[in-house]
């Protein structure tokens, strides 16, 4: 392991580091109170229901929610005991207090209030393979911006495109939305090595295109995108090319 | 005869009739409870409980590349935890092509540049989470897992498109931290050697990882 790599390492633990040292402090901070109204609870040891009940929680029991891992909450109960128990559970819980949480509210918490969303998307850009990382920072109801880099492949080389741009959302469902975006950004072209010119060059590209975004579950979304690239490769000489992509994105 | 009618009638009513007329006036309905047990309200805020729902951490181990040998590989993993079968995940990672064998067959390098290095973003299913048993006592929480995706590999800074699968065995040691071992292979298409060839390159990789 050489020097850069071993201060990379360091680097990577010092990060840990925090980020341990964060959650830890965060933990206690969050707790929430509630009480069993079913007749039982049962306590997993772990976040699935494949992990074993190692207890059952009585009606009147105060739990304690500490935290999430995906449905399923860590609890602690006032006899010390700690576990898992599923979101559903949770939810009886809500029930009683005369509040439900339907799927729709489940949506709405998890993703549709998120301005965040990040994916990654493969399909073809002139007719070759591309995969493709994408942004989008929601800025008002139908108005985001988006940063992405890709890359596409094939026999001549490799292609690398960092780009960035604006997405207008006019139509948004609860089953779908419609964008269309607009923007800019530079293509590294790497020729392959069994050229005589093997020359990196350097170009830049404006596209414009439309895409669909499906929700699936909660955060989790489907998409797929149609852009229309124009590449400027130097002494006034155009070439126009082609994306069709599909993926998945997720929003925060 | 009109005595025992009237007999029967009047036993009738008080068996039947009269207690049922009696309990609608004076006893609430059977479905409502008798007694509502005194209980106390706590607002749940969901938001405002901790979620840990991202992973990430370091990794090292062995990349071996088909035909250029076995060279170290330190990486970074994120991952997203969707539902508790389903995570995706990004891994960016680096390692060097062995050149050495090919020196000394050919007398000259095959890449200007020897470092490699592969991202990929993938989906991972939990096929089998379950329990390390340590001692009679202290059990653990552990999963094998399935994971596939695309990503990039490069090499002498041309990208090549690459397919990657595998599968892992990770141990919590507290539900926030885990150890994890994992295989994975690379399957992408090169001209390193001067035509195109399919490679599969096998990387064995040790970690652990944060849940935040």
């Amino acid at each position: 392991m050489g020097r850069e790599t071993r201060s990379r390492f360091l680097w990577i633990l010092l990060c840990l580091e925090f980020f341990l040292t964060a959650g830890a402090a965060s933990g206690e901070e969050t707790v929430q109170k509630a009480s069993v109204v079913e007749p039982f609870l049962e306590i997993h040891t772990g976040p699935g229901r494949s992990y074993p009940v190692f207890y059952i929680a009585e009606r009147g029991e105060e739990i304690l929610l500490l935290k999430r891992q995906t449905d399923w909450y860590r609890v602690r109960l006032a006899n010390g005991k700690e576990g898992w128990v599923h979101r559903n559970e949770i939810e009886k819980t809500l029930l009683a207090q005369g509040r439900k949480k339907g799927w729709m509210d489940r949506i709405y918490d998890d993703h549709i209030a998120g301005r965040l969303e990040m994916g990654w998307e493969a399909g073809t850009f002139g007719g070759d393979a591309s995969l493709f990382l994408r942004m989008n920072y929601l800025l008002t109801g139908a108005l985001s911006m988006e940063g992405g880099a890709g890359f596409v492949s094939s026999n001549l080389g490799s292609t690398d495109l960092f780009q960035a741009g604006m997405v207008i959302t006019p139509w948004r469902t609860p089953w779908f939305s419609l964008s269309g975006t607009v923007g800019g950004g530079v293509v590294y072209s790497t020729p392959s090595s069994l050229l005589v010119d093997v020359t990196r060059k350097t170009f830049h590209e404006a596209h414009g295109g439309i895409g669909i975004s499906i929700p699936l579950v909660r955060n989790l979304f489907a998409r797929g995108d149609f852009r229309n690239y124009t590449v400027f490769m130097g002494q006034a000489r155009i070439r126009e090319f082609r994306e069709y992509s599909a993926g998945l994105s997720f929003r925060f | 005869m009109k005595r025992i009618l009237f007999a029967v009638g009047t036993l009738g009513f008080l068996l039947g009739g009269a207690p049922a007329l009696a309990q609608s006036e004076n006893f609430p309905r059977s479905d409502q409870p008798a007694v509502t047990p005194p209980s106390e309200e706590h607002p749940l805020k969901e938001a405002k409980i901790d979620t840990e729902s991202l992973e990430m951490g370091p990794y090292y181990g062995l990349y071996a590349m088909e035909g250029f040998g076995t060279s170290g590989v330190l990486g970074f993993r994120l991952a997203y935890h969707l539902t508790e079968d389903v995570f995706f995940e990004g891994t960016y990672g680096e390692t060097r092509i062995e050149q050495e064998t090919f020196r000394r067959l050919t007398g000259r390098l095959l890449v200007a540049d020897d470092k490699v290095t592969t991202w990929n973003a993938g989906a991972a299913y939990n096929l089998f989470p379950g329990q390390l048993f340590l001692t009679r006592k202290k059990t653990l929480n552990s999963t094998i897992y399935l994971i596939g995706g695309l990503g990039q590999t490069r090499i002498d800074r041309q990208a090549h498109f690459t397919f990657d699968a595998g599968t892992g065995y990770k141990i919590f040691i507290v539900d926030w931290f885990d150890l994890r071992m994992e295989m994975r292979t690379h399957i992408l298409q090169t001209d390193l050697t001067g035509k195109k060839q399919i490679m599969d390159n096998i990387e064995g990789t040790a970690a652990f990882a944060v849940y935040f």
